[in-house]
């Protein structure tokens, strides 16, 4: 009786903030809905439009799983070496994981506005001291290129997430036991042979949760592409130069709010990502889990 | 046992109730919602009573709160305590929202039956959807009972909705012109009068030709627009016929002229390379490396002193060549399901209908308002200073717009598809900016392509 009682205030907020949505969206996403006249059911049309008639779907998708292995792997790499060279420093350790630390606490729109004014065409740093520089008689367009609006957004990701990619791994470091690097020691490893062999697999479990979290965070990537090209007041340009920037949750946001107001076809579009999220998250599992816990 | 099965009774019951209570809270703004649209509008304010329409009655015996979404603070503020003089038991309410987040904000409040205004604002930017959500009351039905004739005659089609109905008063007129630098008009086109530029400029030909002679003449250093989506601006502009029928949106036929036109200019070299509203874009006008920028009776206030603060007396407004185009310019109406339709009214004809009101707006704003009355009543509106005269070197800009550029102007009808078409636009110029490559046809092309994949219902041609 009692468990029930108290769990029962968690079972609740649950039901009527978690549970209650989901089921809700999904019911909604079989109906056309424009949020305020009436709701028409029409089953799964929605989904078969979003699978067949829809272009900008699988492009989006296709933006985002580009940007994710763009970045992913970056920051999983710059993170282990950032964190193995802080994790030996004497001095100053303190400081330069917070400095590192520090473009994860930023708000994304205060980044959203630091990229934007980086990559300006006219005015932007990056091209003043392109031009300064003499590598090209005028700035390059880099807000408009197909893959280097992608880069900038892969950029903006890896700038992000890795002082917190450094710091998990820091920990995870923290936690391998001292004698076993004293034994590689005696038996003669070195350096680079002690991280690949000893390091690295100690903190196969460290990555596996970095890479399965990134990838759930990593196919619902809006905030950056949104911010670099809607920071400016009026002028929002949804999905970038020839949509190479749109990723799903833009794509979503924009049959919702911006170009449409189709609330059942944006509930589809959720539980179509949904449904990919799972999809890639166990796929990501499998292929970076170790082997022999099986 | 017994009462191991009443404490098992007393939770389970207990989380029914909170359950319920949790969902009803969650819907319950509906039914709200509903009840209300089924009352006889404006009779249920909060004082109750009021039963004899509000016209008829003293302003005094109005009242009522009054909830309004606003992005103009300033306005609001300066403005309430004027309708509170003559209506002093009526309370208006400002919540500050940006236009941007305007239409999201208000869709998610009446879809959660939530938060909703009774005066609702409708930017040009997205109009076209708010009118199509039909959550506006038809002002010239009870209890409004308003007449469209009393508008300036370019504005009822921009203020109907799909139906037909008049949903919307103009917050302030839009038609627009061209603002331009008179210093760099006197040394590179050889005059900064009005009279003599509209000459100079009779047709975009002209323009095109005048503007290759400016950047011979300054080197580079001096253009004649921003940007492609400034000049897009007054040639779309130009171009007011409707093109959307039903779930059928013409696009070629409408866009053909002002995309070909743009580029031409974009290929005579005489186009800036700013996006709209940039920071680059915004830096420009004081610098002067522009001419001209598309400019409504909203302009001197929010988009040349806001950007050229130091510019006082270097300003001009001329019409654009071959005719006047609107620019942005706002729709107020009034929410269905509003529980003080007439207090809302009330405000609403002050504010922007009334005599006082228009005077007041006008000489602290320079906001012109959208009624034949005022002009007929006020002509001292025509000859006296507005707010922004000095800045623009002593030219009575309210004369000249109201003279020189509404007589051109045609009203577009608006839906929901508008806002599909200005987004693709918005995407595709920065890359005809770009790209030189790209030539008007595969331009056109691309932006009937653009259309089509966001507007999946819709026919594009």
């Amino acid at each position: 009786m009692w468990p029930y009682l108290f769990s029962l205030p968690f079972v609740l907020a649950y039901a009527a903030f978690q549970l209650y949505p989901v089921v809700y969206s999904f019911v909604l996403s079989l109906h056309d809905w424009n949020g305020i006249g009436a709701k028409t059911y029409i089953g799964f049309r929605n989904y078969a439009d979003l699978l067949t008639r829809d272009p900008l779907f699988f492009k989006s998708l296709w933006n985002t799983l580009i940007m994710m292995l763009m970045s992913i792997p970056v920051t999983l790499i710059l993170g282990v070496l950032l964190a193995y060279w802080t994790f030996q420093l004497n001095k100053g350790r303190k400081l330069f994981q917070t400095v590192n630390f520090l473009p994860y606490i930023t708000t994304p729109v205060a980044i959203g506005f630091i990229f934007s004014y980086l990559f300006d065409w006219q005015t932007g740093l990056i091209n003043l001291v392109v031009v300064k520089l003499g590598w090209a008689s005028e700035g390059v367009y880099w807000l408009q290129g197909e893959w280097t609006s992608r880069m900038i957004i892969a950029l903006m990701v890896v700038w992000r997430n890795l002082g917190y990619f450094m710091v998990i791994y820091i920990a995870g470091m923290t936690a391998i036991p001292q004698d076993v690097y004293e034994a590689a020691k005696i038996d003669g490893s070195t350096g680079f042979h002690t991280f690949t062999r000893i390091t690295m697999p100690l903190l196969r479990n460290i990555s596996v949760f970095l890479v399965v979290t990134s990838v759930i965070n990593g196919l619902q990537l809006f905030d950056e592409p949104k911010l670099l090209y809607g920071g400016w007041s009026g002028s929002a340009q949804v999905g970038g130069p020839d949509n190479t920037a749109l990723t799903v949750i833009w794509k979503f946001v924009d049959e919702l709010f911006i170009s449409g107001t189709r609330f059942g076809y944006s509930s589809a579009i959720a539980y179509a990502l949904f449904v990919l999220i799972v999809l890639f998250s166990v796929v990501s599992y499998k292929i970076t889990a170790p082997k022999e816990e099986k | 046992m017994t009462l191991l099965n009443r404490k098992k009774w007393i939770a389970a019951t207990s989380a029914a109730v909170m359950l319920t209570g949790l969902l009803a809270g969650c819907g319950g703004g509906n039914d709200n919602n509903a009840s209300g649209g089924a009352s006889p509008s404006g009779s249920s304010s909060p004082s109750g009573e009021a039963s004899a329409p509000a016209s008829a009655a003293k302003p005094e015996d109005l009242k009522g709160t009054v909830k309004v979404w606003d992005w103009d603070e300033t306005f609001q503020k300066g403005m309430i305590p004027e309708f509170n003089k003559k209506y002093p038991n009526v309370k208006v309410e400002v919540t500050v929202v940006n236009p941007n987040d305007y239409l999201q904000k208000l869709q998610s409040g009446i879809a959660s039956g939530s938060d909703v205004p009774d005066i609702i604002l409708g930017e040009m930017a997205y109009r076209g959807k708010l009118f199509d959500l039909d959550v506006l009351d038809n002002l010239e039905a009870a209890p409004y009972n308003f007449k469209r004739e009393e508008l300036l005659d370019y504005l009822p089609p921009l203020l109907s909705n799909p139906k037909g109905e008049l949903v919307g008063v103009d917050q302030a007129i839009a038609p627009a012109g061209l603002a331009y630098r008179r210093d760099l008009a006197k040394e590179y086109l050889g005059s900064d009068d009005p009279a003599e530029l509209e000459k100079l400029l009779s047709s975009w030909d002209a323009f095109i030709s005048k503007g290759q002679e400016v950047k011979d003449k300054s080197g580079g250093k001096v253009l004649m627009f921003p940007g492609l989506g400034d000049a897009f601006l007054a040639l779309r502009g130009q171009n007011a016929d409707a093109y959307i029928n039903g779930k059928e949106i013409d696009l070629s036929s409408k866009m053909r002229k002002p995309v070909e036109t743009l580029f031409k200019m974009r290929d005579a070299g005489i186009l800036g390379k700013n996006e709209l509203w940039t920071p680059a874009w915004a830096s420009s006008m004081s610098k002067g490396e522009f001419l001209f920028y598309p400019m409504a009776p909203w302009g001197p206030k929010w988009h040349i002193s806001a950007n050229d603060p130091e510019g006082k007396g270097r300003w001009g407004l001329v019409k654009a060549p071959e005719g006047s185009f609107t620019r942005g310019g706002t729709s107020i109406g009034i929410y269905k399901d509003s529980k003080v339709k007439e207090a809302a009214w009330a405000y609403i004809q002050f504010a922007y209908l009334s005599d006082e009101g228009g005077l007041f707006n006008f000489k602290t704003f320079g906001n012109m308002p959208g009624v034949k009355s005022f002009y007929a009543n006020n002509p001292q509106v025509l000859t006296e200073a507005g707010a922004y005269d000095e800045f623009f070197g002593g030219q009575n800009l309210a004369k000249y717009f109201m003279d020189n550029i509404v007589p051109g102007v045609k009203g577009e009808p608006q839906t929901k598809y508008d806002s599909i078409v200005d987004g693709a636009f918005n995407a595709l110029y920065p890359l005809w900016t770009k790209d030189t490559s790209i030539d008007a046809n595969a331009a056109l092309a691309k932006f009937v392509k653009e259309v089509q994949n966001k507007a999946s219902d819709a026919t594009v041609k």
